[in-house]
């Protein structure tokens, strides 16, 4: 193989491909990144077994072929790389040369014929939706997902849709996010992507401007961002029907400025105990919310907020930091908070809107 | 012949010499025979990276190594499946402290345990008129048999039925309402909306539901309130054409206190009975009860459990936990030996129960003076509970027929030979006169 390519293109090619490789994988191939030499371009690919990519950049082919090389070796190689200017890739016996014009190096490469084919999604199930839009809406939902192993399906964010609406979800059962956006003309069933490719799938749709099409099967989706082709696979399992979750209605409710929500809840954090435990109480008389934390070896904090409240006054404790995940998917100027009593989960939306829905079970003194 | 498992066990043996290392745990790590089908083997991978791989490029050798194996082996087909799950068994991060969402288990709005559905409910002989009906109720929710009423002694799969029901009907419309309740809960609602003065909410809650599933109704019969709420509710649903099942441990007309008008609403729609599964029936739950929990059980142990143990599924189950357990324990397959020893205790003692109990629970069961059974007397109401005593004393506890004949007052041996005779062939026409026997012989116990 002899190639040549734009130092920034095989920046950002590297860098994307880099982040699929499987570090300890028995399988050496799979620790490496694959190029694929052929007609005006390079391909790159990469992958664990669980999701894999593939992105394609111009280039000059003296020579085609395939050469597999270790992912963390070329990355931090290429990340380092001086120069905007052209890189030349070859082979030699078993070396791949990289060459710049100030440098040059010679990396082993790998056993490329053991480097897996990444999975193309066959069957006409597919939909279109704005990438940076779709990445924004998955976001949203993507802290929520488990990070224990134990239920597998709760490690995925569920992406559905129906009756015009793409409703993204997850959850790690001790809070749950729901986020829904306009998406004509289309239905999907209940695909729950893992967690972690989900992660990357983000990544890279934002990185996309316009449309993508995504292609789904009942194991694997894929979809095409610019030059880059990504595959998941999908979870076997049955995420709960956590919609009979979501509270229709509360017996209180509070309205609060973001903005004062989330710096109590910094102050908070700094008193709160290990469990992260903050006290609540809404007083719809006294028109306040007001937070309380504390830390027998630090001292005790109290932060007073003025609300718009309604119904009756209560009194919760709960994990502080997952109100404060909220607010990372919450970005109006007011944040509206709903309770149904003791016991009950408290939800937390955009005030005067109803497409994000977060609920937080409460904790127990 | 070798068993899937083994057949692919022996291909992995013969696949790891010729592969290296870590080709052959990337990717034959998880994959298994899912079944055989005319010389096609299915074979089982984790994702669809390990299906396209193998199907590109180990295809030929697997199918090499299976031919030299078992040479029916025609061709491979591929499919993902989880398989055997291997499910981590890591502790939950005890991050949070807080209370969880109620996410599974019982789904918080139909209160149904997704764990009972069809797939796992075994059908034989003994139930499969019960089955039938759920399934006809299923296709045909409200219309075909409402309400549908199943009842039989416990442990016979009652709840796993009924719960079947609603857990396929949620699945098939997941925006219909279903409810599963027992009689219990239903009073225990009812009771406690009366005490927070909040009965409307209660009639409305009930009302809503497309399908309403309750368990054990016979526990209805003693309270009055409770019951009146509950005709109008029935009213209600059955008026607007909602399904209902109902269980119980007896035929809606022998439970007691139960008001005709309740007992006639019961037998408007379908009353089936379950029955002690049979010896194949019990084979056939021991199997795929053994083979649900990853168990292997020799045809021997099998036989013996459904030999010993004789009626109940629960026990059955017991059973064969108290095997799985054992097995883990001493990590070794339990021999037939081991096996009876476990089994010594669990099948259930008879109940020691005097020729007086037995009379007495006659002559309430069909509303004669007991003293009356002693009697000369050839009354038929008297008759007729006297020769169901004398065939059960036979029948049930092998009393000698002088024996019989001297408690019942003194009577020949041939009258009640005579007795025992006829209520056996009555019984070959008489469907009512099983049930009301198989009644009594379960309050008896």
């Amino acid at each position: 193989m002899q190639v040549e390519v734009a130092s920034s293109d095989l920046k950002t090619a590297v860098g994307i491909a880099s982040r699929f490789v499987s570090r300890t994988a028995a399988l050496e191939a799979l620790r490496g990144i694959l190029f694929i030499a052929e007609g005006r371009t390079v391909t790159l690919r990469a992958t664990n077994l669980e999701c894999g990519v593939e992105i394609s950049i111009p280039a000059k082919i003296g020579d085609g072929g395939l050469v597999a090389v270790p992912g963390s070796t070329l990355s931090s190689l290429v990340s380092n790389m001086g120069g905007n200017g052209k890189v030349t890739i070859a082979t030699t016996g078993n070396l791949l040369t990289i060459k710049t014009e100030q440098a040059s190096s010679n990396i082993k490469t790998l056993a490329h014929e053991d480097f897996p084919i990444l999975p193309t999604v066959s069957g006409e199930h597919s939909f279109s939706v704005k990438a940076s839009e779709f990445a924004k809406t998955l976001r949203s939902v993507a802290f929520c997902a488990s990070v224990s192993g134990i239920k597998p399906e709760l490690q995925s964010v569920l992406v559905s849709a129906e009756a015009g609406t793409l409703s993204v979800a997850a959850t790690d059962s001790f809070r749950l996010a729901e986020k829904k956006t306009p998406l004509k003309g289309v239905e999907i069933p209940r695909l729950l992507i893992p967690i972690r490719n989900a992660a990357e799938m983000i990544r890279l749709l934002e990185d996309g401007s316009g449309e993508t099409e995504v292609y789904y099967s009942t194991d694997q989706l894929s979809l095409r961002v610019k030059d880059a082709y990504f595959t998941t696979r999908l979870i076997d399992g049955t995420f709960p029907n956590y919609k009979t979750l979501l509270p229709s209605s509360y017996s209180t409710e509070a309205v609060v400025l973001r903005e004062d929500l989330s710096q109590a809840l910094k102050s908070l954090s700094l008193f709160a105990d290990s469990y992260a435990q903050v006290g609540l109480s809404v007083e719809p008389k006294k028109k306040s919310v007001t937070f309380s934390a504390r830390n027998t070896d630090v001292g005790e904090h109290t932060a007073q907020l003025s609300a718009a409240a309604q119904g009756e006054s209560l009194e919760m404790n709960f994990n502080g930091r997952y109100i404060a995940d909220a607010l990372g998917s919450i970005t109006s100027e007011s944040v509206r908070l709903g309770f149904n009593g003791v016991g009950k989960p408290l939800a937390m939306m955009p005030a005067g809107d109803t497409s994000f829905v977060y609920i937080v079970m409460p904790m127990n003194r | 012949m070798t068993t899937n498992k083994e057949l692919w066990e022996n291909v992995l043996t013969e696949l790891e010499l010729s592969l290296s290392k870590a080709n052959f745990t990337t990717w034959f790590r998880d994959t298994h025979i899912v079944r055989t089908d005319d010389g096609t083997v299915y074979l089982g991978v984790p994702n669809q990276f390990v299906k396209d791989w193998l199907a590109s490029k180990y295809h030929k050798l697997i199918v090499a190594s299976l031919r030299k194996l078992d040479e029916s082996v025609r061709a491979v087909e591929y499919a993902i499946s989880r398989g055997p799950a291997k499910r981590e068994t890591q502790k939950a991060a005890p991050l949070s402290g807080g209370q969880e969402l109620p996410l599974e288990s019982v789904h918080a709005q139909t209160n149904l345990n997704p764990r009972y559905t069809f797939d796992s409910f075994v059908v034989g002989s003994f139930n499969e008129l019960a089955h039938a009906a759920a399934q006809a109720v299923i296709r045909k929710p409200g219309i075909a048999y409402n309400p549908l009423f199943i009842y039989g002694p416990t442990g016979l799969g009652k709840t796993h039925l009924t719960q079947a029901v609603g857990n396929h009907f949620k699945a098939m419309a997941p925006d219909r309402k279903v409810y599963y309740a027992t009689s219990e809960k239903f009073s225990m609602d009812y009771v406690s909306s009366m005490q927070a003065g909040k009965v409307h909410l209660f009639k409305e809650k009930y009302r809503q539901y497309d399908l309403l599933i309750m368990d054990d109704v016979q526990f209805l019969s003693t309270r009055e309130k409770t019951k009146e709420e509950f005709f109008h509710i029935f009213n209600y649903l059955h008026d607007s054409n909602k399904q209902l099942v109902f269980s119980s441990d007896q035929h809606p007309n022998v439970i007691q206190n139960i008001e005709d008008r309740l007992k006639s609403r019961f037998s408007a729609g379908m009353i089936v009975s379950v029955t002690k599964p049979d010896k194949e029936s019990r084979l056939a739950i021991v199997r795929t009860k053994a083979a649900n929990q990853n168990f292997d059980l020799s045809d021997e142990v099998v036989d013996y459990i459904a030999d010993t143990i004789e009626g109940n599924i629960r026990e059955l189950e017991g059973a064969l936990n108290t095997l799985i357990c054992q097995a883990q324990l001493k990590d070794r397959v339990l021999s037939l030996a081991d096996v009876k020893t476990l089994l010594r205790t669990v099948g259930q003692p008879k109940k020691a129960v005097s020729v007086r109990e037995i009379i007495k629970a006659v002559a309430d069961f069909y509303g004669v003076e007991e003293g009356s059974i002693y009697e000369k007397t050839r009354r038929k109401e008297v008759v007729k509970p006297r020769q169901i005593i004398m065939y059960i004393l036979r029948e049930d506890f092998r009393v000698s027929f002088p024996t019989i004949g001297d408690k019942l007052g003194g009577r020949d041996h041939t009258t009640v030979i005579h007795s025992c005779e006829k209520i056996r062939e009555d019984l070959k026409t008489n469907s009512a006169l099983g049930q009301e026997i198989s009644q009594i012989r379960l309050m008896l116990k």
